[in-house]
């Protein structure tokens, strides 16, 4: 049974029970938190470094963590931002789509089949913000409201972009010619 | 009529019309600007099951934090930065004015240069493209050379240049 955040808040403020609090932190987001990253970065090993330093951002700045936002939406933005700083730097390396599908076809934790791979590619083709929506609302299932306090972005806008990035992934897969 | 209406005020739940404007606002909220049955391949697709993670990995998971502690304030990395400002300042001061002095000196070569270039009577291009052109025939190399001698030529040559190789030429 996970702790509610204002508890874990309150345990974060003593500083004579700031670990007990962190670990409590991480226990309860340390799955969706993981999830949201892998569906960004889609590599296990990827999104096992990007989540220690979510992590590890948090342990340094949770005193800071002002309760205008909800907990859950602050640790996302830092999962999210994490993420695309991860995926800046990575795309020096693997600059291209299919590069990426063939890192996850003989990823040992890539399950997908045919259609899945090619989503992954099309999803990999979005721009960032079209990207990060997508992710949130698609796969997260986030609503509107929270993810323009992650995004720090209206809602119009949001709607826009998800709009955007469905269509785009739609043709992607069209035009790969796959069936369902 | 009017006992029918009091009836069902009754029956509503309490805060019906405040919720009712409350869920109204949040499903506009949620509402797409489009219609998800529109793309049907997207829709087809299953969205779990195909990403795994090795046995055990969140029971497993541990968060490295070495040398993560929060960051206390202290007067010495206080110093230590006000130092470090500084050196930086100092430094940047000195390369700005060695820069400008190197500026200076390009801007007067340049400035030299133009004074020589405008002091010249030597003819611009066009001026000579136009004479080409006027006295195409007067200067072709039959006119020029036609009446002369080629003793005189060379005479000539000798009293001009030393550059030439007569022997060449001859």
């Amino acid at each position: 049974m996970h702790k509610e955040d204002s508890e874990i808040l309150q345990l974060l403020r003593n500083s004579s029970q700031y670990e007990l609090g962190f670990s409590a932190l991480v226990n309860k987001y340390k799955e969706p938190l993981y999830w949201h990253i892998r569906r960004m970065v889609m590599i296990h090993e990827d999104a096992d470094d990007v989540l220690q330093n979510v992590f590890i951002k948090v342990y340094k700045s949770v005193g800071k963590f002002r309760e205008e936002a909800k907990l859950y939406t602050w640790l996302y933005r830092i999962a999210t931002n994490e993420s695309l700083s991860f995926l800046r730097k990575r795309k020096m390396k693997y600059s291209n789509v299919e590069l990426l599908a063939d890192r996850l076809t003989v990823d040992p934790y890539f399950n997908g089949d045919k259609i899945q791979l090619a989503l992954k590619e099309a999803i990999e083709t979005l721009p960032p913000k079209q990207k990060q929506v997508f992710v949130l609302r698609y796969y997260d299932e986030l609503g509107y409201k929270d993810l323009a306090e992650i995004l720090e972005s209206s809602v119009g806008s949001l709607k826009a972009s998800y709009h955007h990035a469905y269509k785009k992934i739609e043709e992607y897969l069209t035009n790969m010619d796959v069936k369902v | 009529m009017s006992k029918f209406n009091k009836k069902n005020k009754e029956e509503l739940p309490k805060d019906y019309f405040v919720k009712f404007g409350e869920k109204m606002l949040n499903k506009t909220l949620e509402e797409e600007l489009f219609d998800t049955a529109d793309f049907p391949i997207l829709n087809a697709v299953e969205k779990s099951k195909d990403f795994t993670i090795p046995n055990q990995y969140f029971e497993n998971l541990k968060i490295t934090k070495s040398n993560s502690k929060p960051k206390s304030f202290s007067l010495y990395r206080a110093l230590a930065i006000a130092a470090s400002i500084l050196i930086v300042g100092i430094l940047f001061t000195l390369s700005t004015k060695s820069d400008t002095g190197t500026e200076k000196q390009e801007i007067a070569s340049l400035e030299e240069l133009d004074y020589y270039l405008e002091d010249s009577d030597a003819l611009e291009l066009s001026d000579i493209l136009e004479l080409q052109e006027l006295y195409s025939d007067e200067l072709s190399n039959e006119f020029l050379l036609d009446d002369i001698d080629n003793e005189i030529l060379i005479e000539y040559l000798l009293e001009e240049s030393d550059a030439y190789d007569l022997v060449e030429i001859y």
